[in-house]
């Protein structure tokens, strides 16, 4: 016992002794600070080039690979400044060209794209119009997504920088088109495979690095830039899956910025010292798709019901924090769209939407739940990601007119399952406003459109697209797809509420952060610094 | 013979459980709201004189949630703790009255499978198989909860199963299902009460750790567990929510174990324990 005791107080002392020791040393170093010897106005220099050597991005995904035909790696390219596009859309709604110098329509079908001689991709090589044409190919031929943007286009060589499109339709906005965020030009020469990171070759002001799947990407500045040159060396782009941490990351003041911030964060990160919110409306509607086979949802007066039972006002505040604006057609938040938001109906009247249920047979029962011949109106709402409140608020909403409403909330292969075997009777997604209105219109509403989820078929809808694809200019195009979403409202296949919400945290240390309605493809720019 | 009291242990959580328990039976009477009474203005309110925990995202009283959401969470507990005793002693009674057979060696392999494999895993899984809600979630709480009271009563049979009021019943002719049912299953019960006053503590906890995971209680049912869910984006602007049904979590496990406590003590004296 004495020795063990003994022993005990040996180790303490020995250990007190190597603390004093090691404090001492600290503190009677001879040796002066390399810092002492520099200025206050050196040292701040210094802190701020320092700093302005890595930018920490962090969202919920990062590009799953390098080949921008696999989705989602192009519009994570396109975000981290790496890769380039012909044409790019402004904050403000506006087309401009990119890569492309400029587009010049000849005719109704034949547009001329000039390209820049000074662009070079990373490995130096020209970006030529043989190797822009066969980036596009290459996007047509691997990329689904890619490939209805190109199928009206035919491309040849006018000379080394200038290439011809001839297009089927007349008067396609080619512009439009080519700003699709999985047109990045890469290039396809025999070498670059776009297996790894070391057989890739963008255009961007960035070059990948290194890339860790799923958890992060980094990019270094590219020398070779033809454009502006960035003020920023290094970009980390990190893969934050869990909402809540991504809170903490934007809080904790080591990343710049922060993207897909939960609606109920917001203003605890307002009132942070270290970030601030960037929120813009992004040109995304958030939809509550409709079962059209469903027996019930058959029913025009049903689903009209369903439309007119919806308080937008209320389910933005209480499902999106009032981060939004109602809107009541799908184009509506489209800037190009704008003056159709809100232009067919106010939207809410729960006795219309009652007196539609009572028309179409649906009779409120004493336990306040309609039935049709001894059938209740149950609708089942699917929910993914963070629009869980967006459904319970859906769900209130239709419980007052007497639907049985229950919400189902699950990952987005729940989901997609559900459209599969109909197991759903409604479900809340968000699909891009923004692009080419008549691909963007027939995959809403063509009867194989790839988000026509309930089938919708409707005779007039399909004249209604015809007459679309075939509008001469612009403005008739303008015109169709003002006709076709006044039509929709009325036959409400789907129901729109808002755009969603883009949500972002942007250090405060961070200067030349611009916000923009497509954030997921805009965050990095050549303008971009991190002050002190 | 001397007389077994009540401890200050036991009368305590009979006290804090009957109190818990007449709230939420009685909830109509505590409160003016209902649980699904939305009321966008009112969101995310503080403690306060008309909403005494506060108001969620919806604007709907937290207070009265919180005894609805109790109705929910512990009589599914129950009804979940009172199938799994029924398998459990069941099946423990009948595996130590014929210990050392197939069925026996078959069911304790059987056991220590269950007792090895997740329980949250085997919610999960499913959950997974035929979607989420209270009815599968019981159904998983159940498949997995009557393991306990198997073992216990399994060990209780085996120790009991030779002594001389039984071997009495069995020299008079009695059946074995006489036997089980009014010679062993009586004398298991005091052990296995105490064990289901922890289990149901246990429960309770599990079945809002599922809820909270979202596999549990759908919305807009009120549950102790899916409310915490709810609560939780909104927790660093207004902790205040998560404080009612987390709580009336605590209290009643704290209730359950204070009481099993006690039992214990009372029917097991040689079993306690000094802290």
């Amino acid at each position: 016992m004495k020795i063990r005791t003994g022993a005990a107080r040996l180790c303490a002392f020995a250990l007190a002794l190597s603390l004093l020791a090691s404090c001492s040393a600290k503190e009677y170093s001879s040796e002066k600070p390399e810092n002492e010897s520099k200025s206050v106005a050196e040292l701040k220099s210094e802190k701020a080039s320092q700093d302005n050597t890595k930018l920490v991005v962090a969202g919920s995904e990062i590009a799953c690979g390098v080949d921008p035909t696999v989705y989602p790696a192009a519009d994570y390219l396109l975000n981290m400044g790496a890769a380039e596009i012909l044409f790019k859309v402004d904050a403000d709604g506006i087309i401009k060209p990119s890569l492309a110098k400029q587009a010049v329509q000849l005719d109704d079908y034949t547009w001329k794209i000039e390209l820049r001689p000074e662009a070079v991709f990373w490995s130096k090589a020209p970006v030529t119009a043989e190797a822009v044409i066969s980036s596009l190919m290459r996007s047509k031929e691997l990329d689904m997504k890619a490939s209805p943007y190109l199928a009206d286009m035919e491309f040849s060589v006018i000379d080394d920088y200038t290439i011809k499109v001839v297009t089927k339709s007349p008067n396609t906005d080619i512009k439009e088109n080519l700003s699709y965020s999985q047109l990045v030009i890469h290039n396809t020469s025999a070498e670059y495979s776009y297996e790894d990171i070391n057989s890739a070759d963008y255009t961007g002001m960035y070059k990948i690095s290194s890339f860790e799947p799923a958890m992060r990407m980094t990019f270094e500045k590219n020398e070779n830039y033809w454009g502006k040159k960035p003020q920023i060396q290094t970009i980390v782009h990190e893969q934050i899956g869990d909402s809540d941490s991504r809170v903490m990351a934007a809080m904790s003041g080591q990343y710049h910025v922060v993207l897909d911030i939960d609606r109920a964060s917001c203003k605890q990160i307002d009132e942070s010292d270290v970030s601030h919110i960037v929120m813009v409306p992004g040109a995304q509607t958030m939809t509550i798709y409709l079962n059209t086979q469903n027996e019930a949802l058959a029913d025009y007066r049903v689903r009209q019901a369903l439309a007119w039972g919806i308080d937008r006002e209320e389910l933005i505040m209480l499902g999106m924090e009032g981060l939004s604006e109602p809107v009541i057609t799908w184009l509506g938040s489209n800037p190009a769209y704008k003056d159709i938001k809100n232009a067919f109906f106010t939207g809410y009247d729960p006795q219309k939407a009652e007196k539609l249920l009572d028309e179409a047979g649906w009779k409120l029962s004493d336990d306040q739940l309609r039935y049709k011949d001894g059938k209740q109106l149950k609708m089942l709402i699917r929910t993914f990601r963070n629009d869980k409140a967006l459904g319970e608020a859906i769900q209130i909403q239709w419980r007052k007119l007497g639907v049985n409403a229950s919400v189902k909330h699950g990952d987005y292969s729940l989901m997609s399952t559900a459209y599969e075997n109909g197991d759903w009777e409604a479900a809340v997604e968000g699909w891009g406003a923004y692009g080419n209105v008549v691909g963007l219109l027939k995959t809403q509403y063509a009867p194989d459109g790839a988000a026509n989820y309930g089938k919708y078929k409707d005779e007039k809808v399909d004249e209604l697209l015809k007459n679309l694809a075939e509008a001469p200019n612009s403005e008739s195009r303008h015109q169709a797809g003002v006709e076709l979403s006044l039509y929709i409202a009325e036959k409400s296949p789907a129901i729109y509420i808002c755009p969603r919400p883009q949500i972002t945290a942007v250090s405060n240390k961070l200067e030349g952060f611009v916000p923009h309605f497509r954030q997921f493809e805009n965050v990095v720019n050549a303008d971009l610094r991190i002050g002190l | 013979m001397k007389r077994k009291r009540c401890s200050i242990k036991t009368v305590t959580g009979l006290v804090l459980l009957l109190t818990i328990v007449v709230l939420i039976v009685f909830a109509p009477l505590f409160t003016d709201y209902g649980p699904y009474e939305v009321n966008s203005d009112e969101r995310l309110e503080s403690f306060g004189r008309e909403h005494l925990f506060g108001t969620d995202r919806f604007g709907r009283d937290i207070f009265c949630r919180t005894l609805y959401g109790g109705r929910m969470t512990l009589f599914s507990s129950l009804g979940a703790l009172a199938m799994a005793l029924i398998i459990g002693v069941l099946l423990g009674i009948l595996t130590g009255l014929y210990s050392q057979t197939a069925f026996d060696v078959v069911l304790m392999r059987l056991i220590d499978v269950l007792m090895a494999f997740p329980f949250m895993v085997l919610a999960m899984v499913i959950a997974a198989l035929w979607g989420s809600g209270l009815d599968k979630l019981l159904f998983a709480v159940v498949a997995v909860w009557w393991v306990p009271f198997a073992r216990l009563s399994r060990s209780i049979v085996i120790k009991i199963k030779n002594d001389s009021s039984v071997c009495a019943a069995r020299v008079l002719g009695a059946s074995q299902m006489r036997i089980i049912f009014c010679e062993l299953l009586p004398k298991t019960f005091s052990s296995v009460f105490v064990l289901s006053t922890f289990e149901l503590g246990t429960l309770i906890l599990s079945i809002s750790a599922l809820s909270f995971l979202g596999m549990g209680a759908q919305p807009p049912q009120a549950e102790w567990g899916s409310m915490l869910s709810d609560a939780r984006s909104h927790f660093f602007q207004h902790p205040y929510i998560l404080f009612g049904p987390a709580l009336f979590i605590v209290l009643t496990v704290l209730s359950l174990n204070l009481i099993g406590e006690g039992l214990r003590d009372m029917l097991d004296p040689y079993e306690k324990t000094e802290l």
